[in-house]
């Protein structure tokens, strides 16, 4: 009796909800977030649903079914817009356009109140490590750490730190593709020692930018589009970028309210971003980004392309010369540091400018087929630039931030698969 | 001394009743299962255990802040005769800061507040 | 002595529910979105985690991951337990409150890094480390400037602090005081742009891996923890329960309102500087700044 009442009140608060997020499931799972009665949570301990958002890659299962049998009891998994497991018998699956909102509402006060059965776990059930102490609590092995307490290594060999040259022990491990702090996708392995980045290693590529992000500059190819069409999902996608970087800063609230401008935006509202900025401002968030973290050359900038080369002081810009803008007294903006607080401003300056060229721009219309500037920097080749090298020396939060500093596409870029890795 | 109690019990009530709370609610839990007891990394797993000789990159800072933790605890019987001492008590005090200032100056100069 | 007891359990669960109703409309505030819910979400909140499991890692220090919520709520009840609600009416009376409210800080930097530690869990064990290194510097200030409210009481009984306001309020005589310490109160319950033990970069740091009634707990004490901060601010440095026709324990909760109002703010509009950045600056600027606070308040006392 008591047990169903607190069940039925459990099933009143907000859905804690675990993204999992696969290509193309990004934007949308931005849009969602924002909905009241969900709570979108860092951690699958914190959460009763894992949301699968877009499809996942062959090579990201395994690390999806450890985040599954991460998640407490009672747990289920919703799968929005993508092919569920083979061997998950009933699975629920909410089509991509559709928002599963209700879906995980619905679900969320069955699994509460008994209607639906808590999942069980897809990986064996046996330690992935199995033990290999001695005695109850494995006190009895050999060595200055008195034994192996549980089936994984002891740390690896001491190496000389990067900052101060001391031998203390090592942390390897895989982040990622789940990490919600780190782009989707991107799976790094890291050698830690305390908080510091020893070294860091490409495992999988992060997902270039997704169809939803990309639809309206794609739209160019095949017919005529508005040029406040175009510079709307450039603000958008901004935005969005910015929230990203405002969760490292723990300025979660300013974050999903850049997220709520950015859906505000592409739904054709008229959006002043001097508030938002103030705020900003107020906030800190300039400051508190360290001042020359992350730093590129010009010769980097210039090959990423797009609005990181643009904050490294690269006036190159498709629209300075493009038909459609000629009338609208377009003007490329830069920013002179090429760091992560650089970037980070140049983000902000494009989107505001964006939004003024949206306003001007009337019916004005960029022809078919016509060469657009994209919110992102040049998608391919992968680059000789690497994030890896960025990383090492940096404290977790710091790289973290100089991660989130770049859009995807130049993420992708500098995150190509198996060159590192021998 | 009765005070002394009456803090220990509350202490104890409270203490006692986050552990009851933990236990009581074990009741209906289902058991822990070995997947789920991996590491939080993201859908990463690590290679080794996370208990290790940890890296404290402001181990410097402890040394200064026990010079002034010390310094605490002869300002408590100074605060309760300071008025009945007068400006004797402020000059030594402030001497006495200032000497641990010129530490905090030094630390500062050396970098020991850096992550280093 | 029922009534004292009963008032005390009082102030830490009203208290713990009225931040969490605060932070609700905060956050409303802030995202600009409706506020509709926000009374009754800490509630629900708190059934829906009782009615999840709780977790367990690869080999963890079981003992010290659950006793840590607990301690933690113990120290933030022994914290309330010195603030006096009315003249004598005083659930612990110590001669020596003043250490007492140090000794509660110093166990809370022992406590939080007990629960990052005791997963076996990098991220919640970087949250732990990272703790410690901005929980020592704090509580260093916010002890300087209890001190400095001790010198014109001549005593270290909270009672006594009380008190010596009658003629002036604190934070008129100290105006140094009550900011620096509210700080404390943002470094003793981690949050916002002091949140460097639970934050969002180490997906919940020291609670990363904590779920279910563990983890409620632990959530509730940081919430009784800043009511606790806030009760004895506006005990040491707005007067407490000194104030005209209204009776003194209503004007405590007023203050205490007041400042959690404060609290709450500050702890969702202001962004996280990096953990080496904050060490300088609470070294260099803040530290220093609780030294004038001490010379002020010695200077005003003579």
């Amino acid at each position: 009796m008591a047990m169903s009442l607190l069940g039925r009140f459990a099933a009143r608060a907000p859905v804690p909800v675990f993204p999992a997020v696969g290509r193309d499931g990004e934007v949308r799972l931005d849009v969602l977030s924002l909905a009241p009665a969900l709570r979108v949570v860092d951690s699958p301990r914190h959460a009763s649903i894992l949301l699968v958002s877009g499809d996942i890659r062959t090579a990201d299962r395994d690390s999806l079914a450890r985040v599954h049998d991460q998640l407490a009891h009672p747990r289920a998994t919703l799968w929005w817009g993508t092919q569920p497991r083979a061997d998950t018998g009933a699975a629920l699956t909410v089509a991509a356009a559709e928002s599963p909102e209700t879906a995980l509402r619905d679900l969320y006060r069955r699994l509460l109140t008994g209607g639906h059965t808590s999942e069980t776990h897809w990986l064996a059930d046996e330690p992935p490590n199995p033990w290999r102490g001695r005695g109850d609590h494995g006190q009895g092995g050999e060595g200055m750490m008195g034994g192996v307490p549980y089936g994984r290594m002891m740390p690896m060999p001491p190496t000389p730190d990067l900052r101060d040259g001391l031998a203390l022990d090592v942390y390897t491990a895989q982040f990622g593709p789940f990490l919600p702090q780190l782009p989707p996708g991107l799976v790094l392995e890291i050698t830690l020692q305390g908080d510091v980045i020893q070294s860091a290693a490409v495992v999988r590529p992060p997902f270039l930018p997704g169809r939803d992000a990309s639809a309206p500059f794609d739209r160019v190819l095949h017919e005529a589009t508005p040029v406040a069409a175009i510079e709307r999902a450039r603000a958008a996608h901004h935005l969005r970028c910015v929230a990203r970087l405002l969760g490292i800063l723990q300025l979660a609230p300013q974050a999903a309210r850049c997220r709520r401008t950015a859906l505000k935006i592409e739904r054709g509202g008229s959006i002043d971003l001097a508030p938002l900025r103030k705020t900003l401002r107020r906030a800190g968030a300039f400051a508190a980004i360290p001042a020359g973290l992350g730093p590129i050359d010009a010769a980097w900038a210039a090959e990423l392309g797009g609005p990181a080369a643009r904050a490294a002081d690269q006036a190159r810009d498709r629209r300075e010369t493009a038909p459609a803008y000629r009338n609208l007294d377009f003007r490329t903006l830069c920013q002179s540091g090429g760091d992560v607080r650089a970037r980070f401003t140049q983000w902000l300056d494009e989107a505001e400018q964006a939004l003024a060229l949206a306003r001007a721009a009337g019916d004005a219309a960029i022809e078919k087929g016509a060469p657009v500037e994209t919110p992102w920097g040049h998608r391919a080749p992968p680059s000789v630039y690497r994030l890896t090298d960025m990383l090492p020396g940096l404290e977790w939060g710091e790289a973290l931030l100089t991660i989130a500093s770049f859009d995807a596409a130049a993420v992708c870029r500098m995150a190509p698969l198996g060159i590192e890795n021998p | 001394m009765i005070e002394l109690l009456g803090l220990a019990a509350i202490g104890v009530i409270a203490v006692a009743a986050g552990l009851a709370l933990q236990w009581l609610a074990r009741a209906d839990d289902h058991r822990v299962s070995e997947p789920q007891k991996v590491p939080f990394l993201g859908g990463g797993s690590p290679q080794v255990h996370a208990w290790q000789r940890y890296h404290v990159r402001y181990y410097s800072m402890t040394l200064l802040f026990i010079a002034f933790e010390m310094e605490m605890m002869f300002m408590y019987p100074w605060a309760v005769v300071y008025v009945a001492e007068g400006i004797k008590a402020l000059v030594e005090m402030g001497m006495f800061l200032t000497i641990l200032s010129i530490g905090i100056l030094y630390g500062w100069r050396e970098g020991i507040f850096r992550w280093q | 002595m029922t009534l004292l007891i009963a008032s005390w359990i009082a102030v830490l669960l009203f208290g713990a529910w009225c931040v969490a109703v605060l932070d609700n409309l905060a956050l409303a505030l802030i995202e600009r979105r409706s506020a509709a819910g926000a009374l009754t979400a800490p509630l629900y909140g708190a059934a829906a985690l009782l009615r999840q499991q709780q977790n367990r890692t690869e080999a963890p220090d079981l003992l010290n991951w659950k006793l840590a919520p607990a301690l933690y709520l113990g120290l933030a009840a022994a914290g309330v337990a010195v603030v006096p609600l009315a003249p004598g009416d005083i659930l612990a009376d110590l001669q020596a409150g003043i250490v007492l409210w140090g000794a509660v800080e110093a166990l809370t930097v022992v406590v939080v890094f007990l629960h990052g530690w005791s997963a076996n869990s990098m991220l919640a064990l970087i949250g732990a480390y990272r703790y410690v290194a901005i929980g020592l510097p704090v509580m260093l200030l916010s002890m300087f400037v209890l001190i400095a409210a001790a010198l014109p009481a001549e005593s270290l009984a909270v009672s006594a602090i009380v008190e010596s306001q009658r003629s002036l309020w604190n934070v008129v005589r100290q105006p140094l005081g009550l900011p620096l310490f509210l700080l404390l109160g943002l470094s003793l319950s981690f949050r916002g742009p002091f949140n460097y033990a639970d934050s969002a970069d180490l997906a919940g740091g020291t609670a990363a891996e904590v779920s279910g009634a563990s983890r409620l707990l632990w959530e509730f004490a940081r919430l009784a923890m800043l009511a606790a901060v806030a009760a004895m601010a506006s005990t040491v440095f707005l007067g407490g329960y000194l104030g005209p026709v209204l009776p003194g324990p209503l004007w405590l909760l007023l203050k205490t309102a007041a400042l959690l109002i404060v609290l709450v703010a500050a702890s969702h509009l202001f962004a996280r500087l990096s953990p080496a950045r904050m060490l300088t600056l609470l070294w260099v600027v803040l530290l220093p700044l609780a030294f004038v606070d001490l010379l002020w308040a010695g200077v005003v006392a003579l």
